[in-house]
């Protein structure tokens, strides 16, 4: 199973957005949701009318996300620099705890 | 990351995201009205994540586009919508869609494609249609 190093942007709660993007970076993105739905598109890099190579992910309403059913089911694993591989999942999840106060304060009271 | 630090990082031309800033000062900052009279606004920090596109970075006009062509909204999660827009340009359909608010904050928008937005139309309640 192939391993996407990605970083990733969160302006906050006002704009509660996630985007992981895949390095090396490429944009001019088209969007395509997944599952239909439109909290979870992946977003597309190319050229002309090859519009084909996954460039980002982008998880619309992240403090709150909790439709995990809908992530693509991709045979990849994900991993921030210096970090662990892990499943889409879990890397949402974990960045859920580290961005997200009331998610943190959640986890560590259910744990 | 913050777009300072993709700028200084070379991910993204400064130049670019300067052009940006302009047309949001010229253009956007007091919002654009949608055919359905709302007025969406895009933030400064809602700019800068718009702006990691790069398509939207070179034609910073298509953030214009995509508000004042919708042909249709409906409702999503947490009080959301979604915005489908369509037109034409130099001959060829054109997709694109914004998720606003609960106040009408553009959070997010992007060119998409015909399947997504039939998937689009299969969910939420219908809220307006052109």
């Amino acid at each position: 199973m192939d391993t996407l190093t990605v970083c990733y942007s969160w302006p906050g709660i006002d704009i509660d957005v996630l985007r992981l993007y895949i390095e090396p970076r490429r944009d001019n993105w088209e969007a395509a949701f997944v599952n239909g739905n439109p909290e979870v598109a992946l977003l597309y890099a190319g050229e002309g009318e090859q519009i084909d190579q996954l460039a980002a992910v982008e998880i619309v309403g992240f403090s709150t996300f909790a439709a995990w059913d809908d992530l693509p089911d991709l045979p990849l694993r994900w991993r921030l620099a210096g970090e662990a591989p892990m499943t889409l999942r879990q890397l949402i999840r974990e960045l859920q705890t580290r961005l997200v106060p009331h998610v943190e304060a959640t986890a560590r009271s259910g744990r | 990351m913050e777009i300072d630090e993709k700028i200084a990082a070379g991910m993204i031309s400064a130049s670019e995201i300067a052009r940006g800033r302009d047309y949001w000062r010229d253009h956007l900052q007091d919002g654009v009205r949608l055919p359905t009279g709302e007025t969406a606004t895009i933030t400064w920090r809602g700019l800068h994540h718009i702006l990691d596109d790069g398509r939207l970075r070179a034609e910073p006009e298509l953030m214009i586009q995509i508000l004042r062509q919708v042909v249709e909204i409906r409702t999503e999660r947490s009080d959301r919508r979604v915005a489908l827009s369509y037109w034409i340009a130099n001959g060829q359909p054109r997709w694109g869609y914004a998720i606003l608010s609960p106040s009408g904050h553009v959070i997010t928008m992007h060119y998409t494609r015909e399947r997504t937005v039939k998937q689009f139309q299969r969910r939420g309640s219908l809220l307006w249609t052109r």
